[in-house]
């Protein structure tokens, strides 16, 4: 509706002849018929003020053009029907002859001063208008975090404005190329070589129709090294010193400054990602020199000491180093098949998503943990009847039992542990409790981050990966995991612990009770 | 004629045979060598053994294609040694016919349980049985029956024959495919979902506790296992 109003209106602008002639002959027309009608009462001059009523009114309405035609057209029609001799164009009274060049100039002055009026009025309106738009555009491009959201903002703002066809072209420094198009849509990236520069660019456009004298091409060039080319349609409209023109390069004005900001940020996040890059490549590194060479060093050391002195070592010895090689070889294998998890959950390569019972999966995990961790007591309560879930059930057996292995790590022997499957709402969620001494508040959300260990010097902690695999997982299948201590506050502080792995229901999901 | 006592150990990495070798030969097995596949399947028609327990990753081929190879001509049971978090393959492995899988690195107690359960059910194995008896369980074909202590526990037809697949095919993991195609057909390969409520709804009906199943055990992720038949000798009707 506004498009169209605008539309019309810019259309009368921008071509005034049919209007300004058609109300210069309709105004005069009327001027000359009333003219006529009241001829009798009035001196001859005094009807001249119809004509120049005529002329202010064509003026307002159709601009200074037709303010100058319909004052052309008047002067004919009053020399024509009023000025005597009447019905001729001839002028007998010379004071006629000076009353109507009078007429004329008094004629011309009105309709260019209210023309003018009325141009300037619509002028400042569509600066508004403008103005306006462009406050909307700043807010819509304020919202855009990255190139392509932008060229969508600016290509959808560019075809409600001008409904005209276009095409911007993106390059960034990588040289990756893309290109979005309107009516047509979103078109295939160009095979461009980015080394050719962006000339090649422009003249592979141009070669292909899509830029040349009857389309508008612009060059932007925000910060680092991108180049946004901007191919409209319909060159003419956008003219340079145009009112389109000018709004056009507003437009862009604001882009560029969208563009400038959206490198910024993700320069700044580049930056961050590369810090928390390097910090987690050190403390990789420590950790796994760590946790790799502390158990080699056993199993070499027993193995050599046994093959050294099988002879005279006693049985019991022997025994002892044998069970401390497979003791350390088991955990260099959990400890490598952690590395490959968090490698593997963090690439996102886990295989396609399937349904799964969740209780189903428990049962054997809490089985395995039950044999692994046989100084405590692992106790398993599953509410009955609970809805398939979707995603992969060999990951959430890792991640539950890792909970499992993270709660007995930390619990006094001989205490219990619960796990318990329920529904909450749209999720199902895996509790494990301990008996631990807690997980003080400010230390809660850093547990799940890679290689944190609360305690580093005990003995018996892992890599610190079990808890970020979970996490991972838990993401892998927009969940998420949670940690609430203490359960329960003591003379000695606070003791237990309490680990949530919440997944959502699939919407699709087969409740056991319907079937 | 399979020899009875031998193992065929197929693995390219000599530390692995190096163990495993002599803890067979104290097992009382018989063991003989392959490091790749070409020496495994000429081992295979050469000394007949009555096991192949092999490495999917061999040098010259992939593990793979060797349990096609030898499921084409024999029934000799076939334990893999798999990587932990491999779920893809072992399904694989398993739906090609192999009877067994052990994830790598595994204690020795573990591997010879696997392998004795592997032979127990290989010769305990009868295409016509009609009677199978697991924990407390009997499962009788012929009378279309199953039974606990004498009291008759209704199936659904579905149930009955998931039951008896299960039952046929007893201490090996079926996967999921294999058993929606053996059930339901070919068309159903992928409807898991439903496998997962049939399964939920035999548990019901034959688990002392339902939520700790004993007889019928999830594999996660690849499948499920029913528990070992006894001989239908050693528990008179």
């Amino acid at each position: 509706m506004r498009l169209s109003l605008f539309l019309s209106r810019t259309w009368l602008l921008s071509r005034p002849w049919p209007l300004g002639l058609l109300l210069a002959l309709a105004s005069v027309t009327a001027s000359t018929l009333a003219g006529l009608a009241v001829q009798a009462h009035f001196n001859v001059y005094t009807l001249a003020n119809l004509y120049l009523l005529a002329v202010l009114v064509s003026a307002l309405l159709a601009g200074i053009s037709g303010g100058l035609m319909t004052a052309f057209c008047a002067f004919l029609a009053y020399n024509y029907f009023f000025i005597p001799p009447t019905f001729t164009l001839f002028i007998a009274n010379p004071d006629d002859f000076f009353a109507l060049f009078m007429f004329l100039l008094t004629a011309l002055v009105t309709g260019g001063l209210a023309g003018k009026v009325r141009e300037q009025y619509h002028l400042a309106e569509l600066h508004s208008e403008w103005m306006q738009s462009l406050v909307a555009l700043t807010g819509q491009l304020a919202a855009a975090s990255s190139q392509s959201d932008i060229v969508a903002v600016i290509s959808r703002e560019l075809a409600a404005r001008w409904a005209v066809g276009h095409h911007i072209v993106t390059l960034t420094p990588e040289g990756e190329c893309c290109v979005r198009a309107w009516p047509e849509g979103e078109v295939l990236p160009e095979p461009l070589d980015r080394a050719d520069g962006d000339a090649a660019l422009i003249e592979a456009f141009v070669r292909d129709g899509k830029a040349g004298p009857q389309r508008l091409t612009l060059l932007l060039r925000p910060l680092h090294g991108s180049v946004v080319l901007v191919v409209v349609d319909r060159a003419s409209d956008f003219a340079t010193g145009s009112e389109a023109r000018r709004l056009l390069d507003a437009i862009l004005g604001q882009a560029m400054i969208a563009f400038e900001r959206a490198a910024l940020v993700q320069d700044n996040e580049a930056a961050r990602a590369q810090t928390e890059k390097e910090r987690l490549r050190a403390s990789l590194l420590s950790s796994v020199s760590h946790d790799l060479r502390t158990p080699l060093a056993s199993i070499i050391g027993s193995a050599s000491t046994l093959r050294q002195f099988e002879a005279t070592l006693e049985a019991q010895t022997k025994r002892e180093l044998a069970e401390t090689i497979e003791d350390e070889a088991v955990r260099l294998s959990r400890f490598i098949d952690h590395l490959l998890a968090v490698t593997r959950t963090e690439a996102g390569f886990v295989g396609e998503a399937e349904w799964f019972d969740l209780a189903d999966i428990l049962h054997p995990t809490v089985e395995r943990a039950r044999r692994y961790f046989d100084r405590h007591t692992i106790v398993l309560t599953m509410q009955p009847d609970l809805p398939l879930l979707r995603g992969f059930p060999a990951l959430v057996e890792q991640g539950v039992f890792n909970i499992i292995e993270n709660a007995a790590k930390y619990s006094p022997p001989a205490s219990t542990i619960k796990v318990a499957l329920r529904r909450d709402g749209a999720w199902l969620v895996v509790g494990v409790s301990d008996q631990g001494e807690g997980i003080a508040v400010g230390d809660q959300a850093r547990i799940f981050d890679k290689f944190v260990r609360l305690k580093p010097d005990e003995r018996q902690m892992g890599a610190g990966l079990g808890l970020t695999i979970t996490r991972n997982i838990a993401q892998l299948m927009q969940g998420a995991v949670s940690v609430e201590s203490p359960l329960e506050h003591t003379q000695s502080g606070g003791r237990g612990s309490c680990f949530s792995l919440r997944f959502p229901i699939h919407a699709d999901a087969v409740e056991p009770s319907v079937s | 004629m399979t020899r009875k006592s031998l193992i065929l150990v197929v693995d390219d990495e000599r530390q692995i045979q190096r163990f495993l070798s002599p803890s067979l030969k104290m097992e009382g097995y018989e063991v003989a060598l392959a490091s790749n596949a070409a020496e495994a399947l000429e081992s295979v028609a050469r000394e007949h053994p009555a096991l192949v327990v092999l490495d999917l990753g061999l040098p010259d081929r992939d593990g793979k294609s060797v349990i096609a190879e030898l499921r084409n001509k024999h029934t000799i049971p076939i334990i893999v040694l798999s990587a932990r978090d491999d779920e893809a393959e072992k399904i694989a492995a398993l739906d090609l016919g192999a009877n067994d899988f052990i994830v790598k690195p595994f204690a020795i107690g573990e591997f010879l349980a696997r392998l004795r359960a592997a032979l127990r059910q290989h010769h305990g194995a009868d295409p016509a049985r009609r009677r199978f008896r697991f924990g407390d369980l009997l499962l009788d074909v012929e009378h279309y029956q199953l039974k606990r202590q004498e009291v008759e526990i209704s199936l659904t037809p579905k149930e009955f024959e998931l039951l008896h697949l299960l039952a046929r095919h007893a201490g090996r993991v079926l996967t999921h495919g294999f058993i929606l195609n053996a059930i339901w057909g070919p068309a159903h390969m992928s409807d898991t979902q439903y496998l997962r409520v049939f399964i939920g709804q035999l548990r019901q009906k034959i688990e002392l506790v339902p939520s700790e199943p004993r007889l019928i055990l999830t594999q996660p992720g690849v499948g499920y296992r029913l528990v070992e038949i006894m001989p239908d000798e050693a528990c008179p009707l």
